[in-house]
């Protein structure tokens, strides 16, 4: 039973593992990292120590202080607003890469062609001071081109790079060019017509939308892909159960990056970008499970939060080889990397510490949900990267609130709790172990 | 001739860790050998100026796939998950370098 259950999960992370289309969309976020750390950064500084009737009121005029912020917003622009675009930009690039395709950049730039051209061609604006829209041509929203773009962007850019790059390798469509011509003239020159049939063809395919459907494709795209999957993704049930999934998978020794990080990842990105909009914006902030919410709350240390294992080894094991490992797995344990942990406490195969490992986590983030529903701690509106230490995660993600760094350091104590039982148990075993005669 | 160990996991984190454990290890022993770390997702860009690619073990279910993306140009090895948990840099490298051997023998 145990081997068919392995095998199954085995081959399906291969399957996902090597699906290439799932493989590039992880890269590719792990791309634009950089870039949310940044628009978090100067969305917090805009909110927290520059806000006109902040901490800098006193000292500095608030009109100086909200000029001030043009920086912050200005970043936020180029970063956040835009996020859409670079994701279809990193997504294509990378595909093209991992397709070994000899000229990527040529497939993120007709990518990115084709993320304008189903651009509806009227968009709603809303002039400074009125309270009605009104329609503009020849003008891109950064709401299409940020958050609400990102799954837009995703289909957009795979589509497009997965037609350019099958038109380019047909012969037939190559131009020839005899002599002395640089190579960079011979490369524009053969991806020529490829360039020119799918951006051609987006075009064609977005004007039949509207006029025969009277829809416009990224309605279509969000109202079909990105709702539900966001639904679905933040609401607590179905995160528990990924969740459980997921850290069931890694005590098998398998890293659910590849599986469950592929599926939440993109929905996890839209909502976080929902909550730093609202936030940016002083709008109610939307969503309580975002993708931060699982490093601040239930991985602490990493999957599984094995901080707290390590924490309960310092506070009551006897045994030496425990002791001098968890010291040794402390100064990456810190940074939320616990792998060396699974594999070498171990937690994977050990049927006493999968319980907790497993389980732990969706006690934690009930209770982190509920204290944020009620009130209790802020939502998280700066996106924190998984790798920033607990306890300052909390205060960061949370824009400056302690009470979350307070509710992390509960959920921390309470996992030390859980997680003890199983520890003196585990240590029970190894001693039985090592003294066979009793 | 300096041998180059290229080490992937899944961001590239963890063998991150071991992996500057590997290079102080082979600074201390005087092992021509440098070992750098990258996430799995990189490999197509990264792989051609390694002599052995080593894979973690949390993602050693890719093995196959990753020596066929390499073409099997290089010698590509699973890391001892033991060795790996424990944080077993000399073990690891011993074993990458054997590796390199192997494929210079043949």
């Amino acid at each position: 039973m145990k081997d068919i259950l392995l095998k199954k999960t085995l081959s399906l992370a291969q399957w996902m593992g090597s699906q290439i289309h799932l493989r590039t969309m992880r890269d590719a976020f792990i791309m634009l990292i950089p870039f949310l750390v940044l628009s978090g950064m100067m969305i917090l500084i805009n909110n927290v120590v520059i806000n006109p009737g902040g901490i800098l009121s006193g000292i500095v005029a608030d009109t100086t202080l909200s000029s001030w912020q043009t920086v912050g917003n200005k970043v936020v622009n180029g970063t956040m607003n835009i996020l859409g675009m670079l994701i279809g930009l990193v997504f294509s690039y990378n595909l093209a890469r991992n397709r070994q395709f000899a000229n990527p950049l040529m497939a993120a730039l007709v990518a990115v062609s084709c993320l304008f051209v189903l651009m509806p061609v009227l968009n709603a604006f809303t002039p400074e001071g009125a309270t009605a829209d009104v329609m503009i041509k020849s003008a891109a929203p950064y709401a299409l081109l940020g958050t609400s773009g990102t799954f837009v962007a995703l289909v957009c850019g795979g589509l497009a790079t997965e037609l350019f790059i099958r038109i380019s390798k047909n012969k037939r469509l190559q131009i020839r060019i005899e002599g002395n011509v640089p190579p960079a003239v011979i490369q524009s020159f053969n991806t020529l017509f490829a360039v020119m049939i799918t951006v051609l063809l987006f075009a064609f395919v977005s004007y039949l939308m509207v006029v025969v459907a009277g829809v416009e494709l990224h309605e279509l795209i969000n109202m079909v892909i990105q709702k539900p999957l966001l639904g679905l993704a933040t609401s607590l049930p179905a995160y528990i159960l990924i969740d459980i999934i997921n850290n069931f998978v890694f005590s098998l020794g398998i890293n659910p990056g590849g599986i469950t990080g592929a599926i939440l990842e993109a929905p996890m990105l839209v909502a976080m970008q929902q909550n730093m909009d609202a936030w940016a914006a002083g709008r109610e902030i939307p969503n309580i499970i975002v993708r931060p919410f699982s490093d601040l709350y239930g991985r602490m240390g990493g999957t599984g939060i094995t901080l707290c294992l390590i924490i309960a080894v310092f506070i009551r094991s006897k045994r030496k080889e425990l002791r001098s490992f968890s010291r040794t797995v402390m100064p990456t344990t810190l940074f939320n990397i616990n792998e060396p942990v699974i594999f070498g406490f171990p937690i994977i195969f050990n049927p006493i510490l999968m319980i907790p490992f497993t389980f732990i986590p969706s006690v934690l983030y009930v209770i982190a949900y509920y204290a944020t529903a009620w009130g209790w701690v802020s939502k998280i509106v700066v996106f924190v990267p998984w790798s920033v230490p607990p306890l300052i995660s909390g205060y960061l993600a949370s824009g400056g609130d302690y009470r979350n760094v307070i509710l992390q350091f509960i959920l921390l104590m309470l996992g030390v709790l859980l997680y003890m039982p199983f520890l003196m148990l585990y240590e029970k075993v190894l001693n039985a172990q090592d003294n066979p005669a009793h | 001739m300096m041998k180059s160990i290229l080490l992937i996991c899944n961001e590239g984190m963890s063998t991150g860790y071991l992996c500057n454990k590997m290079n102080e290890v082979a600074q201390t022993d005087n092992i021509d050998a440098k070992a750098w770390a990258i996430p799995e997702s990189a490999l197509e860009g990264h792989y051609r100026t390694a002599d052995v690619i080593m894979v973690g073990p949390q993602i050693s279910y890719l093995l196959d796939s990753i020596r066929q993306r390499v073409n099997n140009e290089i010698p590509v090895g699973a890391i001892n998950p033991v060795d790996f948990g424990r944080i077993n840099a000399k073990a690891v490298l011993d074993h990458a370098l054997s590796l390199t051997d192997k494929q210079a023998a043949s």
